[in-house]
């Protein structure tokens, strides 16, 4: 035990490390950090507006409220891009890791790899769009008036938790199939064209879709599934218990299939 | 975003139904993921490295080069993105074919179409010369046209006082107008296509300016 929190130890004090580096570098190139700042702003705007605009044509969808549209979208991106800003790298796992052979120098390194590809980058054009929905979170709530209870407030911390592993468990899942095709961006991009499924009911879509968006792509448990408990909603009990562990396990499931992906790695040779 | 409109249509009244708010996405994707292209992105490794000398050297503007690379880009996007989606509209989402001289008309609105978000891009590349960065540029105008162009919520659902407000930006000349044609037989073909080709000429002659301003903060960064 007390080797283990010696490790976990070790870890924090490396990944501080790169953190500090990384600022250092990032900070030469202001321009580029304070354009990107505003182009992730924007494109929140953007597609506040459409929700903006969709409601000036019904009063609610599916019996959700504008309000309550809003918690959701909040909620699914507060916690998608507080993935993004800390894990986001492994999405390069394939253009820049194994086709330039960068893997190599991070697999003779004493540390585990795939620590060493999340703390080679901070996502941090991301943290203009964490914060905006943290303030929408804040926002909707207001109007909705939720006050909550102390085990909502326990069950939101452990659906954060689990939430950001839910979103870690499908990069990684999808980034991972990079050691047999070497390009991990296609696969990405697919998983970038899903994410906007969390902005939107659970309920709306069909049940092929709700099936994968369970399973293979599980967002619904780090968005509607626990946005449901704050707002009342009725019939979804049983999702809202399996929200707290299917991070943990989708991360895990995610990760086995990441080491075996490691073991039929080989070296491009450049 | 099937599913999202359907939602939507359950839970309200929507002009014409959801048949008719299907086909104008459809038509949206069709035009979108053929026309829209991005000039930013070719433009900006090479400015960053310096490489664009290559392209100033030649005996052709780098307006041209810019545009013919574009066209074919364009045509590559129609034939395998543009087609096929529209192929599945007419099999799954009942669109039909609104005849040969609508047809004629919607094409050219299409190209035209084209030529404006060519334009545009033009425009907002210029910034890199700048900046030296174009992601985020780019990222900026794409959204925003996305959003005023159409692509995401149909225009003629929008409130009057917002509908004015959009058709007054050059965006809804981007993919509106030509659905518009598509779908609308009443639809006055003079006026549509006039405010497109005023649009292309405004923004073609801001971005000849643009490029001369350019052109003065070039730097090949290193060797």
């Amino acid at each position: 035990m007390k080797s283990k929190l010696l490790v976990f130890k070790k870890y924090l004090t490396v990944y501080w490390v790169y953190f500090r580096q990384y600022w250092k570098t990032r900070l030469v190139y202001k321009t580029d950090f304070l354009l990107g700042f505003t182009a992730q702003a924007v494109s929140l705007v953007m597609s506040l507006a459409f929700l903006t605009l969709v409601f000036t044509r019904v009063e609610s969808i599916n019996g959700w409220t504008f309000n309550e549209m809003l918690l959701l979208a909040g909620v699914g991106g507060f916690i998608l891009n507080l993935h993004h800003i800390f894990l986001f790298n492994i999405y390069r796992l394939g253009e820049k890791f194994i086709v330039r052979g960068n893997l190599d120098r991070l697999l003779v390194r004493p540390l585990n790899p795939l620590f060493q590809i999340y703390a080679d980058d901070v996502s941090d054009n991301n943290l203009s769009k964490f914060l905006a929905n943290a303030a929408l979170v804040i926002y909707a709530s207001a109007q909705l008036s939720l006050s909550l209870t102390l085990s909502e407030l326990l069950y939101a911390v452990g659906a954060l938790i689990s939430g950001v592993l839910v979103f870690a468990g499908i990069y990684l899942l999808f980034a991972t199939t990079a050691f047999w095709t070497g390009k991990s961006k296609s696969a990405m991009w697919l998983v970038f064209q899903l994410s906007d499924f969390r902005k939107y009911p659970y309920s709306i879509y069909q049940v092929p879709v709700q099936a994968i968006l369970v399973t293979l792509v599980p967002l619904a448990f780090a968005s509607f599934f626990p946005v449901t408990v704050f707002l009342d909603k009725p019939g979804w009990d049983t999702w809202q218990l399996a929200s707290l562990v299917a991070g943990p396990l989708f991360y895990l499931l995610a990760y086995t299939f990441w080491r075996y992906g490691l073991s039929k790695y080989s070296s491009t040779g450049s | 975003m099937y599913a999202l409109w359907g939602a939507i249509a359950a839970s309200g009244s929507l002009e014409g139904g959801l048949s008719r708010v299907l086909a104008y996405i459809v038509l949206g994707q069709v035009i979108s993921s053929s026309i829209f292209m991005n000039v930013e992105k070719m433009l900006s490794g090479k400015i960053r490295e310096g490489t664009i000398v290559n392209e100033l050297k030649r005996p052709i503007s780098l307006r041209s080069q810019v545009y013919f690379q574009m066209l074919g880009i364009m045509l590559f996007n129609l034939v395998f993105v543009g087609l096929p989606m529209m192929l599945v509209g007419f099999l799954f989402l009942d669109l039909s074919f609104p005849g040969v001289l609508q047809f004629s008309a919607f094409v050219l609105s299409m190209f035209l179409g084209y030529n404006l978000v060519y334009c545009l891009s033009y425009i907002t590349s210029m910034a890199i010369f700048w900046t030296k960065v174009g992601w985020s540029i780019r990222m900026m105008r794409t959204t925003v046209q996305r959003l005023f162009s159409g692509v995401y919520f149909p225009l003629y659902l929008l409130p009057d006082e917002i509908e004015s407000f959009f058709n007054f930006l050059p965006f809804q000349s981007m993919v509106d107008a030509p659905i518009t044609i598509y779908m609308d037989s009443e639809a006055a073909l003079a006026p549509i296509i006039g405010k497109q080709a005023i649009w292309i000429i405004l923004l073609l002659l801001l971005g000849e300016f643009a490029w001369i301003k350019a052109k003065k903060k070039i730097t090949v960064q290193g060797g």
